[in-house]
């Protein structure tokens, strides 16, 4: 009849030595050699602190009612200028013209959050004048939530010239964020809650596109509006204003942010252990060979047999 | 007994294999003396850095013709302990020197790859060859 096997265990073996032996400084040298090298190996093959990591989110952008806009006109240096700075305007008495301004946000998936920003700048022209080129300023509050909370003044900058004296100008573009440096991953961020424009300041320079702009790149994160597909029509009939009308739209941003402590630990753990894993494997064959087949000399303490079987 | 089925051909592979690394280096040496170069080295400097590593692995491959021919000579094959710490050494040798080439190591990390695992085994097989055939020490 034919012997099955009911049931097995496994027997433990012990190898003993005392300290000061070679067995003793086989096992250390075993165990470094184990948790050591798949550090090394998960270190050296790049990427085991990660350092920057990406996240997803549309930020919570407003529209904050601030504009500051120059049209250049064909004739000498001449241009009409207006802002919503008071300051500014009366600086600028004298090329002061006052535009019809039309903006309205709108939420269109209704997750709380504004999508696109409708802009309309009607600006009254005499028919003797033609405007060559158009720069304007849109001032936005721009909050992010997810990782830490992040709040500046960034702005938009809707430029265009052409050689043919214009009618309309037509600017479809999206708000982009840019960062030179990632965001933290907790915490508050105000730093760049700063006003683009010195709205107290009385002095002309400090409403030049140029300090504006030196100022607002100087910081590590600003905003741009990207516009690739910009309409320039001429043709302005008699009476008619020159209009500046567009979209900003609010998309979607891939964000850099440092990842925090734990994060960065917890992908190196799993990248050590990885490694590990299979060093351990392998330095278990290496001592159990070693051991079963004495090559350093130990003392092998057998389980004590039992009283009706001999081992 | 299986140390002897096991120890002895995983010593002998383990050799074998860190000089083939070791020859193959021989001919591919480039990349590791100039990733140890600046950037507008002059030939004076090349060739300096060249020869070092050059007689650096003619060591290896004589450090390992002095362990191989104790090996099959007979003086260290059934010393077990002599033939762990050997098997040990020329394989993480192999290893590393495999990295060393592949991934274009600078040149100074081979004299530590070198100290570990080529003086070392290198050492125990002269004291071994000394002990046994110089001082006529019967095992």
């Amino acid at each position: 009849m034919a012997v099955i096997e009911l049931y097995n265990h496994p027997v433990l073996l012990r190898y003993r030595a005392s300290i000061c032996t070679k067995g003793t400084i086989f096992i250390i040298i075993v165990f470094l050699l184990t948790i050591i090298p798949p550090f090394f190996l998960a270190y050296r093959s790049e990427g085991f602190w990660i350092r920057e990591a990406f996240y997803r989110e549309q930020p919570d952008v407003h529209f904050k009612h601030q504009i500051l806009l120059v049209l250049y006109l064909n004739e000498g240096n001449s241009y009409i200028a207006w802002s919503t700075y008071p300051n500014f305007n009366l600086i600028e008495q004298n090329h002061l013209t006052i535009p019809v301004v039309k903006t309205r946000e709108e939420d269109i998936n209704r997750d709380g959050r504004n999508d696109k920003l409708y802009f309309s700048v009607e600006v009254p022209i005499p028919d003797s004048k033609n405007v060559q080129s158009v720069d304007m300023i849109l001032v936005f509050d721009y909050r992010l939530y997810r990782f830490s909370t992040f709040h500046m003044e960034s702005l938009a900058y809707i430029h265009h010239t052409s050689f043919a004296s214009g009618a309309q100008f037509i600017a479809e573009g999206d708000l982009k964020l840019h960062l030179k440096q990632p965001l933290a991953h907790k915490g508050t961020d105000s730093r760049y809650n700063v006003p683009v424009v010195d709205s107290d300041s009385v002095f002309a320079a400090d409403y030049t596109f140029s300090t504006i702009f030196n100022n607002y790149i100087s910081r590590n994160a600003t905003t741009s509006f990207v516009c690739d597909y910009p309409i320039w029509k001429t043709g302005r009939g008699a009476g008619q204003p020159f209009v500046i009308q567009g979209s900003v739209g609010y998309t979607e941003e891939l964000i850099m942010y440092v990842p925090g402590f734990w994060q960065t630990i917890k992908m190196g753990w799993i990248q050590y252990l990885a490694v590990l894993i299979i060093f351990i494997f392998i330095m278990e064959k290496v001592k159990k060979f070693v051991f079963e087949n004495q090559i350093i000399t130990t003392i092998i303490e057998r389980p004590i047999p039992t009283k009706n079987h001999v081992m | 007994m299986m140390a002897v089925t096991s120890l002895i051909p995983a010593r002998f592979l383990c050799m074998i294999s860190h000089l083939i690394i070791a020859i193959t280096l021989l001919w591919s040496r480039d990349g590791n003396v100039k990733s140890c170069l600046p950037e507008d080295y002059t030939d004076a400097q090349y060739r300096s850095v060249d020869t070092g590593l050059l007689i650096g692995l003619i060591l290896v491959i004589v450090f390992l013709a002095i362990e191989i021919i104790g090996f099959i000579s007979g003086v260290s094959m059934f010393i077990h302990l002599a033939g762990l710490i050997s098997t040990g050494a020329h394989a993480s040798g192999s290893i590393a020197l495999s990295y060393f080439l592949f991934e274009e190591w600078p040149c100074y990390t081979f004299w530590w790859i070198f100290s570990f695992c080529s003086v070392v085994p290198a050492l125990i097989e002269v004291v071994l060859l000394i002990g046994i055939a110089g001082l006529k020490k019967v095992k």
